[in-house]
C-alpha cells in the first residue's frame, strides 16, 4: 500500500479545492482541501487517477513510484453543463451571483418544440410565454417577471451566440393598414432551431441582466447553439410527425336551433319568420305567407344544413426532419445542422415550411488566438388564415366565420362578397380559405466571428462581430367575395422588411489569482450596435383579372403611394465586470453599463446602469463540511439598475410627414400632395430605469436534489408610456416618461432525482412563481372614473367595430396594471319586482329578460359613470412540473404546466353568448337553450332580441376565470439497441401527446391566450383567437 | 463619440425646414386642406355622426346604432373619429400659423398662407362649439408639456372664431387671385355672416347680431352667381363652378382613401364591380316634407334623391321608399354624390363646404329678421327660379314666394334650407340655431309622428342632450382636465 499526496492546480498555478479524484476502476477517491491538496492510499500500483473539477477537462494520471503530485487542469469552457453564459462571459454554475434559469433541452422537450418559446414554455420560474394565436407562424410573447414596463415592447433582449437579434415584435409593415383593421403581427424571432440549442439562459434578476444595460430592463434569453465535440465526426438524423386536432370547439346552434332561434327572433319582434320548416325536415327561405310556401312547396329552393367548424378544420400535420454532423480535432471543432420543418395547420391555408442551416466553426489559430465563426441561415414560407384582427366583426375573420357564420350553405346571410359572384363555394369560412391570403416568405442570415487573443495568463482579449439580416415580404389579397375585396374589386398589398443589424463587442478579459484566497476576474468592454432597416408597402385595389391574387398588383387601378420607412439607430456602450471570490466562499460581482442611444435628445442620451451582487458558499464553511449530504448551499443577494428604451426613433424630433396622406385635389381634379405634423414630439424623452433587488438561494443535495429560491423587488421609474391623451391636442398619443412600477415576486424550483440507480431513473422537477405588480405612480391627477376619483388612464380600445369598441383595461395608481373596467351585472331581470329595480341604460328603459346592470351611482341610470373595476388579467401564480422515469431503454416524461388566478376578458362572448338576433350570427347554443323566457324566469342568459350587448360594451358577464392545467407534453421514448450494428451509436424513439388534457373553466378555445400580446395596453383580451390543436408525434432520433 | 449616436430623420422632414421656402410652406398649408377633407372630418367622421345625430337622416351602420336613434354614448366611434379629425386640423393650422408667424424668412405666400390657416381653424372651431359647446381652445401646436386644456366657454370659442375669421377676411386673395380650388376672401365673410346667425338666434334674436351678419353677407352678394339648373351642381363633370365658394377637393389619385360620400350614400350594388352600402338615408319625413310641399314636383326631388325604386348594376331592379317602408330600403337615397366610375377607394366627388345659394338663403333670413319679408323675397326667389330651370325647360314649382308675414318667412326659410341644401352637412346646424323649441318640433315630434314608421325607424327620445353631442370617451378619459363631471347635460 502506498499513499501519494497530491495538489491540483489550474494552469497558473492556483490550488483548486474541492477536485475529485478517483482511482479508476474503483469506488476509492478524495476531494481536495482548501488548499487544493489530497492524500491517498493506493491498493497497489500502478494505478490511475481520475482529477476532475467542474469547469476543467478531466485529466487521467498514471501513478507508479512518485509520492508527490502536482496536477495541473485545464479550463474546459464547452462542458456547458456546468457553465452558466452571463452575457460577455461565462462563469461555473457555482460562482453565479444573479438569478439565472438555465435550460438545458433534453430530446423529449426538444421533440416537441417548434419555436424557442415551445423551450421555455412553464421551464423557469418566472418567465411566461402566451401566444397571441396557436395558428402556425404566429407570435408568443415571453414575459420575464411580470410586466416591466407600459410601453409597446415588454419583450425580453435575445441575444444568439453572442449576436444581439431584434427584437419579438418586429415585424413587417401591414400594407393593408387603414380602417379598423390590422393584420396579426408575427413571430420576430425565427432561424433558431430549437435542435440546435444547447442550452437557454434566462437572466433575469439586475444583477444578472445590468451587463446589457438599455436592454437588460425585460430580461435577458441567452440562446447558446450547440458546438462540436473532439472525436471522430458525428451524425445525428432527427425526424418528427405530428398529427393534431382542434380541440375545446364551442358549441354553437345547430342548424334545426339556428333556425328555431331565428324564427324566434323575428317573432319577438314580430315579424313574420325567416326560415320555413317543411313537414319532411327540409327548409327554405321564409317568403310572402305560410300558405304560399305550402302552395308554391315544389319550387321553392330548399338550404342545406352545415357545421362549419366541420367543414373547416381539418388534422393538422408537421413533419422536422434534421440531420447535424459534428467533431472536432485539438485544433478546432465544427457542427453543421441542416433541417425542414413542415407544419400544416388546422384549416388548409394555415401552414408554415421551413429550411435552415446552421453552420459553427471552432479554430485555434495558434496558441493564442481562437477563431469563431457562426453562419446561420433560414428561409420560412408562412401561410396565414385568420383574417385581420382589430375589426372582429362577422365578415372579417375566418374563425369569427367558424363561430358566427349562419349554419346553412349559401344563405346570403354568410355573403358578404359581390352579389354578382355569389357561387356555392365562397360564403361563410370558404370564402376566406379561398379568397383569402395573407402569404409571407422571409430569409434570416445570422452570422458572427469572434477572435479570442490571449495576451498573457491574464488578459484576454475578445472581438466579436455579430450580424442579422432579416428579410420578410407578406402579401395580403382580399378576393370579392370577401367584403373588403368586394368592397374595392378586390385588394391586394405587398409590404417588406429589409433589416440589418450588427454589433462589434470589444472586450478584455481578465483573471488573476492572487493566493488561495483572492481570486478576481473581470470584463471591460466598448459595445457598438446598429440598426438599418428599411419598410416598404404597396398597396393596389380594383383588379379587372384577379387570378394572379397579391401577385397581380401591377395591374391595380387603384394603387397607392408606395410607403417608404427608413429607419437608422445606434447604440454605444462602455461596460465593466469585476468579480471577487475570497476564499472562494464570497462572492461579489459589480457590473457597471453606460448607453448612449439614439433614440433620446442629445442631454438626455446616456443612460448608466450600476449593479453589485453578493454571493456566499455557504457550503464551503467548515460548520457545514461535515454535512456530507450538502453538495451546495448557495445565498444570493443583488441589487441593480438596467433601462429600456423601447420607443420608436425620432420621438425626440419635431416632424411633419406625407407619409399615409391622400392628395388634396384642385380644379382640374389634379392632386397636390401636403404636410402635416407627424406625431407629437417629446423632446425629453429619456430612459426608463429599473432599480431591482434579488435575494435567493441555491441548494444542492445528496448529488440530486436541487433547489433554487429568489424572491425580488422591483421598481421601474420614469417608465416610457404612450400615453393616450385627450384628441384635442391633434393626436391621441404622445411617449412619455411617466409614472412608476412595482414589480415583486417570490420564484421558486426544483428538481429531484428520486431514484438514481443503473437502469432506473425517476426525476422529478417543477417550478412555481408569484408576481404581484403594482402601479405605484402615474402622475396623473386623480379623475373620476365610474363613481370612484382615481389617478388612472385607459388602455387602447380593443376593437373598432361595432363589438368591444371600448378599453377593457384600466390602469390605476396603486392597483395592479391592466385592471378589467366595465358594468357589473347581476343575473337577469326575471319578475317584475325587479324590473321595477332596475336601472335604465343611457335612458332605454329595461325589459324583462334584459341583463341587470348594476347601478353603481344609483341615479337610476346606466352611464359610463357606471363603470367599475370588474376583474384582473393578472395571474396569481405560473407554475410548471414534469417527471421523466427511465428504466432500462424505456423512459417515460411528461410535463405539465399552468396559470392560476387571472381573468380573461372574452370578448367573443359578445357576440356568441347573447341571442340578439344580430347580423344572422350564430351563436353558442346555451345561449338560446337557456335564454330567458317567463316560463324560464330563472334564466342565466338574457331574452333571444336583447340587443344591448354592442352598446354595453364591456361587462363582468365576458370576464372569466382565465386558470388552467394542461398536460402539455407526454412522451414515451424507448433506446433501440444498435450496439451491435457497427454503424448506430443510438436509435431513440418517442411516442408522444402534445395538449391531451386541460383542466380550466375557461369557455374559449384555450385560456393559454393574449388577443394583443406585445400591446401592454390590452392585455388578457381573446379577440377572435384561433383554437389550440390535440396532437399525436412520433419521433425518431439517430446517431451515427 | 456623440457623433455615432446623431441619427436623423430619413422619410420625414423637420418642421422648422418647411418653413423656409414657398413651395415648402405650400405644402404645409395642403396638409391643412388633408386634415380638413380627411377620413375622420369631412370624408366620413362628420357624415357618419352628425347627419344620423341631426334627426334628419337614418343610418344602418350597427356601430352606430345609439347615434341614429339619438342616444349617443360617449364611446361612439364616429364621434369619437370626428373629434379626434376637427382638432388635427385644428393642429395642423396651429403648426402653420405658430411657424410663419415665428419666421423671419420673407415669402410670397406668407399672407394667402396664414389667411387660409385662420379660415379652417376658424371654421373648424365653429363646427365644434355647434356641435359640444364649449370645447377646449388650442390656439398653439400641441407640446408634451401642454397636453391637458380644459373645457372654454362658449363665448370664448366664439370669440376666437370670429377673430380667426376676421383675420382670415383681411389676410385672403380676392377671386381670381389665387389657386381656384382654395376659398377666397367671401368665404370668411360668409362664415362671420352664419357665426352672427347662430349667435343671433341663440340670443333670442339681437337685432345687433342680425345686423352684423347682414354686413357681412352682403359683402358676398354678387361676387358668385348660381349654376343655371339645380341637377347640374351634382354632375361630377360640372365640380367648381360659379356657384361654388368652398369646394373641398378630392382627387382619385394617390389611391388613398378620404371621401367615403360615395359608398355612404349610393345604394348598394349601384356601380359595376364595387359594393356601395347606401348606409346614410334621409328620414321618411325628410323625403315626404319636401314632396308635399310643393303641389307639383320640384325638380329639385328628382336630383336629391334615388326614391320608388333604383336599378342595379347587374339591371335587377330594387324598391326603395315610398314603394315600400320596412327594412333598410323602406328609406330613399341620396344622390347628389353618385361617380359612376367609382373604385370603391377613392373619389374625385367633391363636397360643397359653401356655395352661393346658401348666402342667397342666408340673406333672405337675415333680411327678414331684420326688416320684414319685403326684401327678403329677392334673395330666396333667385334661389327658386333657379330650381324650376331645368335641362328641359322650366317648370311650375317651386313657385316665388311673397305675401308672407314674418313669422311665416321665417318658418319657410328654414324648410326651404334644407330641400335645398339637403345632405350637404348644415342640418344638425339649422335644426339647432333656432332653440330647443323648434328642435323639438321640426325633429322629434316631426319624426315621431310620421305615418310611414317601418321596422327600422327609432322613436327618437325627448331629451335636450340632443341638442349637443356627448364629449367623446376618448377626451374624458384621457384630458386630465375634463372629467365626466364636464359632460355635456343629458348624457
Amino acid at each position: 500500500q502506498t499513499t501519494i499526496k497530491g495538489t491540483v492546480t489550474d494552469n497558473n498555478n492556483f490550488p483548486l479545492p474541492g477536485a475529485s479524484i478517483l482511482v479508476k476502476g474503483t469506488t476509492k477517491g478524495e476531494i481536495t482541501d482548501i488548499d487544493g491538496k489530497f492524500d491517498l492510499s493506493l491498493e497497489k500500483i500502478p494505478a490511475t487517477l481520475v482529477v476532475s473539477y467542474i469547469g476543467f477537462k478531466t485529466k487521467e494520471i498514471v501513478v507508479d513510484k512518485q509520492t508527490e503530485l502536482t496536477i495541473k487542469l485545464e479550463e474546459d469552457t464547452a462542458t456547458l453543463d456546468e457553465i452558466v453564459i452571463i452575457g460577455y462571459g461565462q462563469v461555473t454554475k457555482e460562482d453565479v451571483t444573479g438569478s439565472v434559469s438555465k435550460i438545458k433541452p433534453k430530446e423529449d422537450a426538444v421533440a416537441q418544440a417548434q419555436t424557442v418559446q415551445d423551450l421555455i414554455q412553464g421551464r423557469a420560474a418566472g418567465v411566461t410565454v402566451s401566444a397571441n394565436s396557436f395558428e402556425p407562424g404566429a407570435t408568443t410573447s415571453i414575459r420575464i417577471r411580470g410586466i416591466n414596463s407600459l410601453t409597446g415592447n415588454t419583450e425580453p433582449l435575445y441575444v444568439i451566440d453572442g449576436i444581439i437579434v431584434d427584437s419579438a415584435t418586429e415585424d413587417v409593415l401591414d400594407p393593408l393598414q387603414g380602417g379598423n383593421s390590422s393584420l396579426s403581427s408575427q413571430n420576430g424571432i425565427t432561424g433558431v432551431n430549437p435542435r440546435d440549442i444547447a442550452s437557454v439562459e434566462i437572466l433575469k434578476d439586475a444583477s444578472a441582466t445590468a451587463i446589457y444595460g438599455s436592454r437588460g430592463a425585460n430580461g435577458v434569453v441567452i440562446i447558446t447553439t450547440k458546438t462540436g465535440k473532439r472525436g471522430n465526426a458525428k451524425f445525428n438524423y432527427s425526424t418528427t410527425t405530428r398529427s393534431g386536432q382542434v380541440v375545446n370547439e364551442i358549441d354553437v346552434l345547430s342548424t334545426g336551433e339556428y333556425i328555431n332561434y331565428f324564427n324566434d327572433v323575428q317573432a319577438n319582434n314580430g315579424f313574420s319568420p325567416r326560415f320555413y320548416v317543411y313537414p319532411d325536415g327540409s327548409f327554405a327561405e321564409f317568403s310572402n305567407n305560410e300558405q304560399f310556401m305550402i302552395d308554391n312547396a315544389d319550387t321553392i329552393p330548399r338550404l342545406e344544413g352545415v357545421d362549419w367548424s366541420d367543414d373547416t378544420f381539418k388534422s393538422s400535420i408537421t413533419t422536422t426532419h434534421r440531420l447535424t454532423a459534428s467533431g472536432g480535432s485539438d485544433t478546432g471543432d465544427y457542427y453543421f445542422g441542416l433541417g425542414y420543418v413542415k407544419n400544416e395547420g388546422v384549416v388548409p391555408n394555415a401552414f408554415t415550411k421551413s429550411v435552415d442551416l446552421n453552420i459553427k466553426l471552432n479554430n485555434q489559430l495558434n496558441d493564442k488566438l481562437k477563431l469563431s465563426t457562426k453562419i446561420s441561415a433560414f428561409y420560412g414560407d408562412f401561410s396565414a388564415s385568420k383574417g385581420t384582427e382589430d375589426l372582429g366583426g362577422n365578415n372579417n375573420n375566418l374563425v369569427r366565420q367558424i363561430i358566427s357564420g349562419a349554419p346553412i350553405l349559401n344563405l346570403s346571410a354568410n355573403f358578404f362578397g359581390l352579389q354578382d359572384d355569389f357561387t356555392e363555394n365562397l360564403d361563410g369560412p370558404r370564402a376566406w380559405i379561398t379568397d383569402y391570403d395573407d402569404l409571407s416568405t422571409e430569409i434570416r442570415l445570422l452570422g458572427s466571428l469572434g477572435l479570442n487573443y490571449k495576451l498573457s495568463d491574464i488578459f484576454t482579449y475578445d472581438l466579436r462581430v455579430g450580424t442579422d439580416y432579416r428579410n420578410k415580404e407578406r402579401k395580403v389579397w382580399y378576393g370579392t367575395s370577401i367584403f373588403r375585396g368586394a368592397n374595392v374589386n378586390g385588394e391586394a398589398g405587398i409590404a417588406n422588411l429589409s433589416r440589418f443589424r450588427y454589433n462589434i463587442d470589444n472586450t478584455l478579459r481578465f483573471r488573476k489569482r492572487f493566493n488561495k484566497n483572492h481570486n478576481i476576474n473581470g470584463t471591460v468592454g466598448v459595445i457598438v450596435d446598429q440598426r438599418f432597416s428599411k419598410q416598404v408597402a404597396n398597396t393596389g385595389s380594383g383588379f379587372a383579372v384577379k387570378d394572379l391574387r397579391a401577385d397581380g398588383i401591377g395591374n391595380a387601378q387603384v394603387t397607392q403611394p408606395t410607403v417608404l420607412l427608413r429607419e437608422n439607430e445606434s447604440l454605444l456602450s462602455f461596460l465593466g465586470r469585476f468579480n471577487y471570490t475570497l476564499k472562494n466562499k464570497y462572492l461579489f460581482t459589480a457590473t457597471y453599463r453606460a448607453d448612449g442611444s439614439s433614440r433620446f435628445a442629445p442631454g438626455n442620451r446616456w443612460g448608466h446602469f450600476p449593479a453589485v451582487a453578493l454571493a456566499w458558499k455557504v457550503d464551503k464553511e467548515k460548520w457545514l463540511k461535515k454535512v456530507e449530504s450538502l453538495d451546495e448551499f448557495k445565498l444570493r443577494l443583488g441589487w441593480g439598475l438596467t433601462g429600456n428604451q423601447a420607443i420608436p426613433n425620432y420621438r425626440f424630433y419635431t416632424l411633419m410627414t406625407g407619409f399615409n396622406l391622400p392628395p388634396y385635389g384642385d380644379v382640374s381634379n389634379g392632386a397636390q400632395n401636403g404636410l402635416v405634423p407627424a406625431f407629437l414630439a417629446n423632446p425629453d424623452l429619456t430612459w426608463e430605469t429599473s432599480s431591482q433587488f434579488n435575494a435567493g438561494v441555491d441548494v444542492s443535495l445528496w448529488d440530486r436534489v436541487t433547489f433554487t429560491g429568489d424572491v425580488f423587488y422591483k421598481e421601474v421609474n420614469d417608465l416610457l408610456q404612450n400615453r393616450q391623451i385627450g384628441p384635442s391636442n391633434g393626436f391621441d398619443s404622445v411617449f412619455v416618461n411617466q409614472g412608476t412600477l412595482i414589480n415583486q415576486g417570490i420564484e421558486l424550483s426544483f428538481s429531484a432525482d428520486v431514484i438514481k440507480k443503473d437502469d432506473l431513473n425517476l426525476n422529478v422537477y417543477g417550478n412555481i412563481s408569484f408576481i404581484k405588480n403594482k402601479i405605484q405612480d402615474l402622475g396623473i391627477p386623480p379623475a373620476p372614473f365610474g363613481n370612484q376619483t382615481y389617478s388612472a388612464y385607459f388602455g387602447r380600445r380593443i376593437s373598432g367595430g361595432t363589438f368591444f369598441k371600448v378599453p377593457a383595461n384600466i390602469f390605476i395608481e396603486g392597483q395592479a396594471p391592466g385592471l378589467f373596467f366595465g358594468f357589473q351585472t347581476n343575473g337577469i331581470i326575471s319578475d317584475t319586482d325587479q324590473l321595477q329595480n332596475s336601472p335604465s341604460f343611457q335612458g332605454i328603459a329595461p325589459q324583462l329578460g334584459d341583463v341587470r346592470l348594476v347601478d353603481q351611482n344609483g341615479d337610476g341610470n346606466i352611464t359610463d359613470a357606471d363603470r367599475t373595476i370588474i376583474g384582473d388579467p393578472n395571474p396569481d401564480f405560473t407554475f410548471g412540473f414534469g417527471s421523466t422515469l427511465e428504466y432500462k431503454r424505456v423512459s417515460l416524461s411528461f410535463f405539465f404546466n399552468g396559470v392560476y388566478g387571472n381573468d380573461i376578458a372574452n370578448g367573443n362572448l359578445l357576440r356568441e353568448a347573447y341571442a340578439g338576433g344580430f347580423n344572422s350570427d350564430n351563436i353558442r347554443t346555451e345561449a338560446y337553450v337557456n335564454a330567458w323566457t317567463p316560463q324560464n324566469p330563472n334564466s342565466t342568459f338574457p331574452r333571444v332580441g336583447y340587443d344591448l350587448a354592442p352598446n354595453t360594451g364591456f361587462t363582468d358577464r365576458i370576464v372569466e376565470d382565465g386558470s388552467f392545467l394542461r398536460l402539455n407534453y407526454i412522451t414515451l421514448g424507448y433506446n433501440i439497441p444498435v450496439e451491435d450494428t457497427n454503424f448506430f451509436d443510438s436509435a431513440y424513439v418517442s411516442v408522444s401527446g402534445q395538449n391531451l388534457w386541460l383542466l380550466t373553466n375557461y369557455s374559449g378555445y384555450d385560456p393559454e391566450v393574449n388577443s394583443f400580446a406585445f400591446d401592454p395596453s390590452r392585455q388578457g383580451i381573446d379577440w377572435n383567437s384561433f383554437p389550440n390543436q390535440r396532437s399525436i408525434s412520433l419521433s425518431l432520433n439517430l446517431s451515427f | 463619440c456623440e457623433d455615432y449616436l446623431e441619427e436623423e430623420p430619413v422619410t420625414d422632414f423637420f418642421t422648422e425646414q418647411i418653413f423656409t421656402t414657398e413651395s415648402a410652406v405650400e405644402s404645409a398649408v395642403t396638409g391643412m386642406y388633408i386634415e380638413f377633407s380627411s377620413f375622420a372630418y369631412h370624408g366620413s367622421g362628420m357624415l357618419n355622426a352628425m347627419m344620423p345625430m341631426s334627426g334628419k337622416f337614418w343610418s344602418s351602420q350597427v356601430a352606430n346604432v345609439d347615434a341614429t336613434s339619438l342616444n349617443a354614448t360617449p364611446s361612439n366611434i364616429n364621434i369619437n373619429q370626428l373629434w379626434g379629425g376637427m382638432y388635427s386640423t385644428i393642429n395642423s393650422c396651429n403648426v402653420v400659423i405658430k411657424n410663419l408667424e415665428d419666421s423671419a424668412v420673407e415669402l410670397n405666400n406668407r399672407d394667402t398662407s396664414l389667411g387660409q390657416a385662420y379660415l379652417l381653424r376658424g371654421i373648424t372651431y365653429f363646427d365644434l362649439v355647434r356641435l359640444w359647446g364649449g370645447v377646449p381652445l388650442k390656439t398653439e401646436p400641441a407640446t408634451s408639456d401642454n397636453l391637458n386644456t380644459p373645457r372654454s366657454t362658449k363665448e370664448e370659442v366664439y370669440t376666437q372664431i370670429i377673430s380667426d375669421l376676421q383675420l382670415a377676411k383681411e389676410l385672403l386673395p380676392d377671386l381670381g387671385e389665387y389657386n381656384p380650388s382654395r376659398p377666397a376672401k367671401y368665404v370668411a365673410n360668409t362664415y362671420l355672416a352664419k357665426v352672427y346667425m347662430q349667435l343671433a338666434g341663440e340670443d333670442n334674436g339681437n337685432p345687433a347680431l342680425w345686423q352684423s351678419a347682414y354686413n357681412e353677407a352682403i359683402e358676398v352678394f354678387g361676387k358668385y352667381s348660381l349654376v343655371s339648373t339645380y341637377a347640374e351642381l351634382f354632375d361630377i363633370s360640372n365640380e367648381n363652378n360659379s356657384e361654388s365658394m368652398f369646394e373641398i377637393q378630392y382627387t382619385s389619385e394617390g389611391g388613398r382613401r378620404s371621401s367615403d360620400a360615395i359608398r355612404m350614400f349610393n345604394p348598394n350594388n349601384i356601380f359595376p364591380n364595387v359594393n356601395t352600402f347606401g348606409r346614410i338615408r334621409p328620414n321618411k319625413e325628410v323625403f315626404d316634407q319636401h314632396v308635399n310641399e310643393y303641389t307639383e314636383q320640384d325638380p329639385r326631388v328628382d336630383a336629391t334623391f334615388y326614391y320608388g325604386s333604383y336599378t342595379r348594376a347587374n339591371g335587377s331592379s330594387q324598391n326603395l321608399y315610398p314603394t315600400i317602408t320596412n327594412n333598410n330600403n323602406g328609406f330613399a337615397c341620396i344622390r347628389k354624390y353618385t361617380d359612376p366610375s367609382y373604385n370603391g377607394t377613392t373619389t374625385e366627388r367633391n363636397f360643397y363646404k359653401l356655395r352661393y345659394a346658401d348666402v342667397l338663403l342666408m340673406l333672405a333670413e337675415i333680411e327678414n329678421e331684420l326688416n320684414g319679408p319685403t326684401n327678403a323675397y329677392q334673395y330666396v326667389n333667385e334661389v327658386l327660379a333657379r330650381a324650376r330651370n331645368t335641362e328641359s325647360g322650366v317648370v311650375a314649382e317651386p313657385a316665388d314666394w311673397s305675401g308672407m308675414t314674418q313669422d311665416e318667412f321665417r318658418m319657410r326659410i328654414m324648410r326651404e334650407r334644407q330641400y335645398e341644401l339637403l345632405a350637404e352637412g348644415h342640418s344638425w346646424y339649422d335644426t339647432r340655431r333656432r332653440g330647443y323649441e323648434y328642435f323639438l318640433d321640426e325633429v322629434i315630434t316631426l319624426h315621431n309622428t310620421q305615418p310611414n314608421l317601418g321596422n327600422r325607424d327609432y322613436i327618437y327620445p325627448i331629451s335636450v342632450k340632443n341638442m349637443l353631442m356627448p364629449i367623446p370617451s376618448d377626451e374624458i378619459n384621457s384630458n386630465e382636465s375634463i372629467s365626466e363631471a364636464d359632460q355635456n347635460p343629458g348624457y
